[in-house]
């Protein structure tokens, strides 16, 4: 295992205080409120990583939230769907399967534009939060089979004798193993293994007459493949492990990860068998990932800054606004710009989101209940001086201009 | 919001006060100088309230769990403390202090930015202990800017207004000018033109309001003539005469009625002008004929316009805005081709006058499968001078809708409609349904999504034109058909509410509200119901809800109606 994934051990000059405490609330979480970062800075980093990644066990608010799904549904709305998954983000106490469902649905970006089943997308969605933090394998064989995937990559017309090579391809460039793995060999006889996979009746449906059950050769291996086989050949290859390493180290620790590194955690990944639960508790409690280098460096998405914020102010979220705000922001939940989902990082500040951002969360976060300094250290831990935001503090402004000025702070769309 | 009613109910449901004796009329009004913008007087609010208070309906609201529980809540005790601090003051409760203060007449005019004067006829004596009381105890100072003479009394500044207090008179002005003209009676009353015909016009009233437009009509005229012909169609002789007005009234009676009930009306008047535009008169006026139906079980409003769509087209040129006209074009075009008739030959000669929506309560099997948003069902009904004539192409329409629908759903993945054609009753309806939901659809849902609320119909009942957004609704208008319906009285257009049958959609819909608000206001669970139900109990106390507007020939008015009464 590379240096740079043993485990955190924090010193004198690197301590697990305050400020490491929140840098970890805010990548692995949607950040945390002064009170929760200040419970786990009490920890021990191997604690801490391990009581965010397992989650606490009853929460009382998304059981609130899951008792309204089938009334989010039932409305057919999309935002409303939008606003539902915003709130979970935002209120549910297992913060990392909120945060990694959010990287699976840009990994897996699908959206609703084409899809134009809100229901499909709800489905899907659900997906990235059952199996987020299992393993890949298990959520891999799953979003193949499911109706929004396959209406997006159009594998409803992926038939024998005339293979539609969309999802073949994503498969291998998008999902598993990244560019300069494979060749347009294996695209078509991987393709030909999904001929057949379906929907019929709104859920998956295997054509066995549509199937090509001939022989295939992907990725050097030969034989009859169906789809599972194609997925597990790719799972074998040792650049899946790197790629997914590499998109994880991207969204999670710094946009120009390592190579090394990702290589490295890439191999533990196929050692635990793509357990992404175990991955993240490596990932999380590493070196490289409590490193000062890798702290307070990257944008955050429009997600990131205005659920963070809600977090670090404990306002109440109204998700109606709140949605269409993060459109003018630039990320559209249910709606990835492409089947590469979201570019992230610099990609997210341009002349026209920075004023979106700053004029939007004003009216997000209009009541405040917790003070500007533990709001401020809750978001900003170390990196804006106490100094600064006592000084913001006497200037007399009310709470909701105080926040406004906080969150218009260029560190504070900074994780 | 419901901290601002429960204060509100408090504020006003303390023990009544003792009756207070008679005294003659005070002038209030002679106090104003002229040249007011706008101007309000509230005549006898306080033996009003006193009476709602002692009613049923008063005692029902002071004995609902959401009062008792504000009661013995920290700013409930708060207040109660200020009670017994103003009652030692006085020697009054809430109550009597209000009578005693704004329990008369009281009016308060405004001549421009900032530019207020409050006049009042009060008790002078409980007015002097409260600015006693409020110097002694609560540090307010009382500065004196006139000292008292022979044109009038002392004049006080406190705080930033200019006070003063002539027996029973009580002033108050943010400009010490217009205090000193109220202090020496020297403005010339209220004489305006405009004010005295709002007050002809609007009537007797417990509150009286006059705007003076004059002022404000480049802002009112900006919006210009309506958009489209919906937007004509709907607003009606309102969007022409309102920019055009000199000014406005309006008037807000509380009374009590039969069966315990009390009755609250709203009206705002404008004037027409002497000569009203024919196209106008043509196109928006008369007044509605009783409603040829009964009303069906469940109904939870009707909305009825008295409009000649014929005029309106004939007119449009000086009814509608020059970009509305550009797609009325298109519009009848598509109207030709989709409906196999001329719009303006074969259709507007054809039709009449009215146009009627109607919604109503669904009730739906016990037991079978819901939608986990129930939505109310409507009709819109229109009446046709020769139905016979349209039977077939009605067909016709029909079929070419739901095709449209059809094919667009076939391009999206959505759900088709399927069509059926029945007698009923001796009516030829013609209905469409969604097929059952698909398996997967249902997984993990146990209502149905929301396209089952819907079975569009359509039929011609009589000589009305009645389109449905369910089969269930479009039936039991044919049935009713023939029944003689609510009569409204000289009315132009109207919408009446049955709040109860409203409360009952609400009451099936609780649980998208509660999302609702989980969503939107960023509640819990817990909170969230205990919102909705508070609003929905609330709910109870109005017993019926109507916006109607009306012409004479001197002005155009609107009326709000609201009867309330108490909950057992």
């Amino acid at each position: 295992m590379h240096s740079e994934l043993k485990p955190f051990t924090p010193s004198r000059a690197h301590p697990f205080d305050f400020g490491a405490a929140g840098h970890l609330w805010q990548r692995a979480a949607f950040g945390g409120s002064f009170d929760a970062i200040t419970e786990t800075a009490a920890r021990s980093p191997r604690e801490a990583v391990a009581a965010l990644v397992d989650g606490p066990g009853d929460d009382p608010e998304e059981r609130g939230l899951d008792s309204i799904w089938e009334a989010v549904l039932g409305g057919g709305d999309a935002d409303g769907l939008r606003a539902w998954l915003i709130a979970r983000q935002a209120r549910c106490a297992h913060q990392v399967r909120e945060k990694i469902a959010l990287f699976w649905h840009s990994h897996f970006a699908t959206s609703l534009l084409k899809v134009r089943k809100v229901d499909w997308m709800a489905r899907q969605y659900r997906l990235f939060l059952r199996h987020g933090l299992g393993t890949f394998e298990t959520l891999l064989r799953a979003v193949t089979r499911d109706p929004a995937m396959i209406r997006w990559l159009d594998n409803e017309t992926n038939a024998k004798g005339h293979a539609n090579e969309n999802y073949g391809r994503e498969l291998l460039e998008l999902f598993t193993l990244g560019d300069g793995n494979y060749t347009e060999k294996d695209i078509k006889e991987a393709s030909r293994a999904f001929t057949g996979w379906h929907i019929l009746n709104d859920r998956y449906h295997f054509s066995k007459t549509l199937h090509d059950a001939g022989v295939k050769t992907v990725l050097g291996k030969t034989g009859p493949f169906g789809g599972d086989d194609v997925i597990r050949i790719a799972l074998d290859q040792e650049a899946c492990g790197r790629f997914l390493a590499t998109k994880l180290l991207r969204f999670f620790v710094t946009p120009k990860p390592d190579a090394e590194v990702a290589a490295s955690l890439g191999k533990e990944m196929r050692r635990n068998g793509y357990h992404l639960s175990a991955t993240l508790k490596l990932l999380f409690g590493s070196r490289y990932f409590f490193d000062r280098k890798n702290r307070g460096g990257m944008i955050k998405s429009p997600i990131e800054y205005v659920v963070g914020a809600a977090r670090a102010f404990q306002v109440k979220l109204d998700g109606g606004a709140a949605v269409p705000a993060l459109r003018h922001m630039g990320q559209d939940l249910l709606a990835p710009p492409n089947v590469a989902g979201w570019p992230g990082h610099n990609e997210w500040i341009n002349t026209a989101s920075w004023l979106a951002r700053v004029n939007g969360i004003r009216n997000l976060v209009t009541s405040p209940s917790v003070s500007l300094t533990q709001a401020g250290r809750a978001l900003l831990g170390d990196r804006v001086p106490q100094t600064e935001i006592d000084r913001l503090q006497k200037s007399g402004a009310s709470k909701r201009d105080l926040a406004h000025a906080l969150l218009a702070l260029p560190e504070a769309h900074m994780s | 919001m419901r901290t601002a009613l429960v204060l509100s109910l408090v504020l006003f449901l303390p023990t009544l006060a003792r009756a207070e004796p008679a005294e003659a009329a005070v002038d209030i009004r002679g106090r104003f100088p002229e040249g007011v913008v706008a101007y309000v007087e509230a005549d006898g609010l306080g033996d009003k309230v006193a009476a709602l208070l002692a009613s049923p309906l008063g005692q029902s609201i002071k004995s609902h769990p959401a009062v008792q529980a504000f009661h013995k809540s920290a700013p409930g005790l708060q207040l109660q403390m200020g009670q017994m601090f103003l009652r030692g003051a006085t020697g009054r409760d809430l109550l009597g202090i209000f009578k005693a203060v704004a329990g008369r007449r009281v009016g308060a005019a405004l001549y421009g930015k900032k530019k207020v004067l409050l006049v009042a006829h009060v008790e002078g004596e409980i007015v002097q202990r409260l600015l006693k009381a409020a110097e002694t105890m609560g540090g307010m100072e009382r500065k004196t800017v006139v000292a008292k003479d022979d044109r009038g009394p002392a004049l006080w500044k406190i705080g930033p207004a200019f006070v003063g207090l002539d027996g029973n008179v009580l002033f108050a002005s943010s400009v010490q000018a217009l205090a000193e003209s109220a202090r020496t009676r020297s403005g010339g009353g209220l004489k305006t033109d405009g004010l005295q015909a709002a007050r002809a016009q609007v009537g007797a009233a417990d509150l009286f309001g006059y705007v003076d437009l004059k002022p404000f009509r480049a802002m009112l005229q900006q919006g210009g003539k309506p958009k489209d012909l919906g937007q004509a169609f709907f607003l009606g002789a309102f969007a022409h005469y309102v920019p055009k007005a000199d000014w406005a009234g309006f008037g807000l009676s509380l009374k009590p009625q039969e069966g315990d009930m009390w009755g609250l009306s709203a009206r705002g008047v404008v004037p027409l002008p002497g000569d009203p535009q024919q196209a106008v008169v043509k196109s928006f006026g008369g007044t509605l004929k009783p409603l040829p139906f009964k009303l069906p079980a469940e109904t939870i409003g009707v909305l009825r316009f008295k409009r000649n769509l014929a005029a309106l087209w004939e007119n449009r040129d000086d009814l509608i805005d020059e970009r509305g006209l550009a797609g009325l074009v298109e519009f009848e075009t598509n109207f030709s081709n989709l409906t196999y008739m001329s719009f303006v030959e074969e259709f507007l000669p054809n039709v009449g006058d009215e146009l009627i929506l109607l919604g109503t309560r669904r009730t739906w099997k016990a037991g079978a499968p819901v939608p986990a948003v129930k939505l109310p069902q409507g009709a819109l009904l229109w009446p046709l001078k020769d139905g016979k004539k349209f039977a077939l192409k009605l067909q016709l329409t029909f079929n070419s809708l739901i095709g449209i629908l059809n094919l667009q759903a076939g391009q999206e993945g959505a759900n088709p409609l399927l069509m059926q054609s029945m007698e009923y009753n001796g009516t030829m309806i013609h209905t469409s349904r969604y097929l059952p939901a698909k398996a997967g659809e249902m997984d993990g849902r146990k209502n149905l999504p929301l396209r089952f609320n819907f079975t569009p119909s359509v039929a011609i009942i009589g000589d009305y034109l009645v389109l449905s957004s369910t089969s269930e609704l479009l039936k039991s208008l044919v049935d009713l058909h023939g029944g003689a319906g609510p009569a409204p009285d000289r009315i132009n257009s109207g919408l009446w509410l049955e709040p109860a049958a409203l409360r009952e959609v609400l009451k099936d819909n609780r649980e998208p509200l509660i999302a609702n608000s989980m969503l939107k206001e960023g509640d819990t669970r817990a909170e969230a119901e205990q919102k909705i139900d508070f609003a929905l109990d609330a709910g109870r106390y109005l017993r019926s809800l109507s916006v109607t507007a009306d012409e004479s020939r001197a002005a155009l008015g609107a009326t709000i109606k609201a009867v309330f009464g108490p909950t057992k």
